[in-house]
């Protein structure tokens, strides 16, 4: 989607499902915080901690997403 | 781009993103880091040398800790804001703290929390009494407006250390940036209002003074509330001005009104009249002597607001508050975001007044034959002297305000301003002038170098209202008998878009131009010649240094 784009200061087509938590360089714990952040606020959702810290890799994000 | 310095006990990334949009920003990192920062003279922090450095300390990791645990961490925050404050001349602004308690506690429990609110902040009240560059940056008004659960998220407490919300964040981040607009950017100098429904609620040549809402208490009370900022504001060196489509006999009846807390005499210039309100602030530029740019226009007539926001488009025109019971809140966020300054000087307070006395003048001026005539009516005595260290406020005030009348435009800090003065190569010169109306206060800084040979004007400013009475000839009089041992003064105009009325100064004092290039002109003058002073000033006193 184009706010992970955003969120990732990368082109749409730059990001994978399988980018990884911690992994890949520009996913840190910061940038999950900023991101959960974001998220919260555009789709006016609440993320448990408890989904935040299964997520593994892009496509976790979107599921937990997904399910609100 | 000015730059920062952003110390803290929590993760201040987020918070650092928003502002380096507008700042350079340092920030060392959270936890204790900041605390090694300050102790270590060799540290980034010091060799960075910032505009201003922000402290912002966040209690939440205090949040439920015991009496002592408290104590402590805050007897080591006090001993590092200290040091820091000892170590550094430059801008640092401390934050206000929010404590908070264990719910875990009986009915009868002792609180602790506003007692620690409260030490923190007479600690920083006492280091901003002594040090006139310590500032208090009041995070916990923030909070306290926008209610914790609003401010905080325990979501990115637990994640990574950051207290805030998106909010918090957008609140802090906004408060710091207010701040550095406060300390270095130009102020607006006048907010004009209109008066129907912006003064009161009605239409005073409708409903007559009986039928306006305006009251002390209830509905009407929104306006007088209203009306009781605008006047804190004039306090506080903001000149008020009306702009108002109304017959000007129906205006002064309203000021009649027994809740009206604003009077005629608070105003520094009233339209009340049936011209087309963009032609009514032209005129009040002329008749003020301000640029459009110094003006805040405020209506809650969405029509007048573009018409004059269309035609005068370095106004500011802020939207109204749709519903007025925010009208004095919106007074205090236009006085925040648009007057606010760091300290005022004797002359703020008396900016009214003098503006008042300046219309008087200008009617004199109206009655005199030719210029020479208007000079001598109004008796002015003129005071050059070398700076004393009880005027740097005000020099650095001119120095950062003046526009029009300013040949080179240098704005210097506080910090240099001092530093000059103190050198022996530089001299600085301030004229303040009197005359029959009433007291201008300081008016013109000149700076000089020494160059050899010769001596350059650095700056020569003046406010501009003291413009058109010869007062420049007057200080270059002043200048070349001070300096007649010297072989040239030499003179710099470097243009910008406000000070055309100065491009040709230097030429018409008998300045001899050497060179133009990129919109500099530089001139010199031949001090084997001493340049006359002009008829009709009452005195002129001058002093120059004693030793030089």
């Amino acid at each position: 989607m184009a706010v992970m784009a955003e969120l990732f200061e990368e082109n749409a087509d730059a990001l994978s499902m399988d980018m990884e938590y911690k992994k890949y360089e520009k996913w840190d714990s910061l940038k999950m915080m900023n991101i959960i952040m974001e998220l919260e606020d555009v789709f006016d959702i609440s993320i448990p901690i408890e989904k935040i810290s299964s997520v593994k890799t892009l496509q976790d994000l979107y599921t937990v997403i997904q399910g609100k | 781009m000015r730059n920062i310095a952003l110390l803290s006990n929590v993760t201040t990334d987020m918070i650092t993103a928003k502002l380096k949009k507008k700042f350079q920003v340092y920030s060392p990192g959270g936890f204790d880091a900041w605390i090694s920062e300050v102790m270590d003279l060799s540290s980034g922090l010091y060799k960075k040398n910032a505009d201003a450095i922000f402290i912002l300390l966040d209690g939440r990791e205090l949040w439920d800790k015991s009496c002592g645990e408290v104590r402590d961490r805050v007897e080591l925050w006090k001993n590092a804001v200290e040091k820091l404050g000892e170590q550094i001349d430059s801008l640092l602004f401390v934050s206000t703290i929010d404590f908070r308690e264990s719910r875990i506690r009986t009915y009868g429990e002792r609180q602790n929390c506003f007692e620690w609110m409260n030490d923190w902040y007479l600690f920083i009240r006492q280091l901003s009494e002594k040090k006139n560059s310590i500032y208090i940056l009041d995070i916990l008004e923030q909070i306290m407006d926008m209610g914790r659960d609003n401010f905080y998220s325990s979501k990115m407490w637990y994640m990574g250390s950051m207290p805030y919300s998106k909010v918090g964040v957008e609140q802090v981040s906004n408060e710091i940036t207010l701040a550095m607009e406060t300390a270095f950017d130009s102020r607006k100098k006048a907010a004009v209002l209109d008066l129907d429904n912006t003064l009161w609620g009605g239409v005073i040549g409708e409903d007559g003074i009986d039928g306006i809402i305006l009251s002390e208490h209830n509905e009407g009370g929104r306006f007088r509330d209203f009306q009781k900022k605008l006047l804190e504001m004039k306090d506080r060196g903001v000149v008020l001005a009306v702009n108002s489509k109304n017959n000007e006999a129906d205006a002064e009846t309203a000021f009649r009104h027994p809740s009206m807390v604003l009077k005629k005499d608070d105003f520094v210039n009233i339209k009340a009249n049936w011209n087309d309100k963009a032609s009514n602030m032209k005129a009040m530029e002329e008749e003020l002597n301000l640029t459009e740019g110094s003006f805040v226009f405020i209506d809650d007539n969405p029509m007048e607001r573009g018409i004059v926001s269309g035609q005068c488009p370095e106004v500011t025109v802020p939207e109204f508050p749709k519903d007025t019971v925010m009208l004095p809140e919106f007074a205090e966020s236009l006085y925040e975001k648009y007057f606010r300054v760091l300290r005022l000087t004797d002359e703020d307070r008396q900016k009214t007044h003098m503006y008042q006395r300046e219309a008087k003048r200008k009617e004199a001026r109206a009655k005199a034959l030719n210029l020479d005539e208007y000079i001598e009516m109004l008796e002015i005595k003129a005071d050059i002297h070398i700076m004393k260290e009880e005027e740097a406020g005000r020099v650095h005030q001119l120095c950062s305000k003046t526009n029009q009348f300013n040949l080179t435009t240098k704005r210097y800090s506080l910090k240099e301003i001092k530093e000059l003065a103190a050198d022996s190569g530089t001299d600085i010169f301030t004229v303040s002038t009197a005359d029959k109306f009433g007291d201008n206060g300081l008016v013109s800084v000149i700076i000089t170098k020494k160059q050899g040979q010769d001596v350059v004007i650095d700056t020569f400013l003046m406010s501009c209202r003291v413009m058109g009475r010869k007062l420049e000839q007057v200080i270059l009089s002043a200048l070349t008998e001070y300096y007649k041992d010297s072989s040239r003064l030499m003179g710099l105009y470097e243009k910008t878009d406000k000070n055309a009325p100065v491009a040709d100064m230097y030429d018409r004092l008998g300045f001899e131009r050497i060179r133009s290039f990129d919109g500099k002109k530089e001139y010199c003058y031949d001090l084997s010649n001493t340049c006359p002073k002009p008829a009709g000033y009452a005195r002129i006193r001058f002093q120059g240094n004693v030793k030089r």
